[in-house]
């Protein structure tokens, strides 16, 4: 076992090693130092590729409870940052699921202002949002609904041609001129 | 900002809540070590079902036939490969060894060939396609090796509770499948290639969409 008093000897990965390992003996100092030692470093690995900041601490509080009941898992052999990098990544991909899953079953409106609050980007341009809104009623069903998937919601030109039986060209050229019409109706 | 204070405070007292619970804990032994009773009490398990079932006449001449001993052999690999990376994916980073699942896979995959390949040479032999008698045997042997696994694995942590699925699965078809080409006599493609393997292709179907309810922790 690596000497924990000696800190300054010792890599990042074997401190925690040591740490890991004095835990699973009950050592709940060195537990609560590992802990401490590793939030930043989760909230950093996870921080760059969330689309929404805020997540970044609920994510490393789920990480610090799976360290928590998957301490008995860890091998003080292997390097501990492989093991919890697999807890991240469990973790990360598990609130982006059940996230997801649960906004999939979630509508609301642009009129809603606590929506614009969490999710508009620039909320100042809240209103203009509302204003393509008002101006897609004015197209048939069918553009507003390929332009809406394409345009908005971002989806591959060939995902919405199959899903509506139309020709790839079909679809790129009416979402191009709703576009256009669009553009016309808010200027 | 005042959020993310309360946030940071809200990990602190999370840090000193796990800190205050922490229990010494034992870590897992090592994947070969764990599974290794599994593997030994399945296989007398096993060799106690297909005398309780009744070994099939023809043995002694079957394990002359090399296309014979060749399925089992494959078989054989495919369960044991499966069981052991079972063991190593009770580690949330499997122990640093991604790849051994692929071998149990593999192995599988060039089974599905062998059977396309005695399907085309063979035919599919419909008059021995019937569902009476294999599957009350390989419920039989399946489902207690199937209990003790899922057990066994309920002791580790998986971060990859489908594919963990998927290894039981294997694990266990291929014990029973052994099992069952050791106890009945029908070795054509249909019987022994889909009437047999069948039911444990459908309950791996089944445990699959529920893995991640079964695997939660």
């Amino acid at each position: 076992m690596a000497k924990i008093n000696n800190d300054d000897d010792l890599t990042q990965d074997e401190r925690w090693r040591a740490f890991a390992q004095a835990a699973q003996d009950g050592d709940k100092q060195s537990y609560s130092k590992l802990l401490s030692q590793i939030a930043p470093y989760i909230r950093a690995t996870i921080s760059h590729s969330l689309a929404n900041p805020e997540w970044a601490d609920d994510i490393t509080q789920e990480v610090l409870i799976s360290v928590h009941k998957s301490l008995n898992t860890y091998s003080p052999k292997r390097p501990f940052k492989p093991w919890l990098r697999a807890l991240i990544n469990f973790r990360r991909a598990d609130y982006l699921r059940k996230y997801y899953s649960k906004k999939g079953n979630e509508q609301t409106s642009l009129d809603n202002p606590e929506f614009i609050k969490k999710y508009v980007t620039e909320p100042s341009l809240a209103d203009e949002y509302i204003d393509v809104d008002r101006a897609l009623k004015e197209f048939t069903d069918e553009q507003r609904n390929i332009f809406t998937k394409v345009k908005i919601e971002g989806h591959a030109i060939k995902d919405v041609a199959e899903e509506l039986d139309m020709s790839e060209s079909a679809v790129k050229v009416s979402a191009h001129r709703t576009l256009q019409k669009l553009r016309g109706l808010l200027r | 900002m005042s959020t993310n204070k309360d946030e940071h405070k809200n990990i602190d007292s999370l840090i000193e809540g796990l800190s205050g619970d922490l229990q010494c804990c034992k870590p897992l032994n090592c994947p070969f070590k764990r599974i290794a009773p599994w593997a030994i009490l399945s296989a007398a398990y096993m060799a106690f079902i297909v005398f309780f079932i009744g070994i099939r006449d023809d043995l002694i001449d079957k394990s002359q036939d090399v296309l014979f001993l060749f399925e089992i052999s494959l078989a054989s690999v495919i369960s044991i490969t499966a069981a052991i990376a079972s063991s190593f994916m009770c580690s949330p980073d499997m122990c640093e060894r991604k790849w051994i699942p692929t071998v149990s896979i593999t192995s599988a995959a060039i089974f599905l060939l062998w059977t396309i390949v005695r399907y085309s040479v063979e035919g599919i032999a419909y008059e021995d396609i019937h569902w009476d008698h294999c599957l009350e045997g390989g419920a039989l042997i399946g489902i207690l090796p199937a209990i003790a696994l899922v057990l066994l694995i309920k002791k580790g942590k998986t971060t990859a509770p489908v594919m963990m699925v998927a290894m039981n699965t294997l694990a266990v078809s291929g014990l029973a499948y052994i099992a069952m080409r050791f106890a009945c006599a029908v070795d054509t493609v249909g019987h022994s290639g889909i009437v047999q393997i069948t039911p444990f292709i459908i309950s791996g179907l089944i445990l699959g969409l529920l893995a991640r309810k079964l695997y939660r922790w």
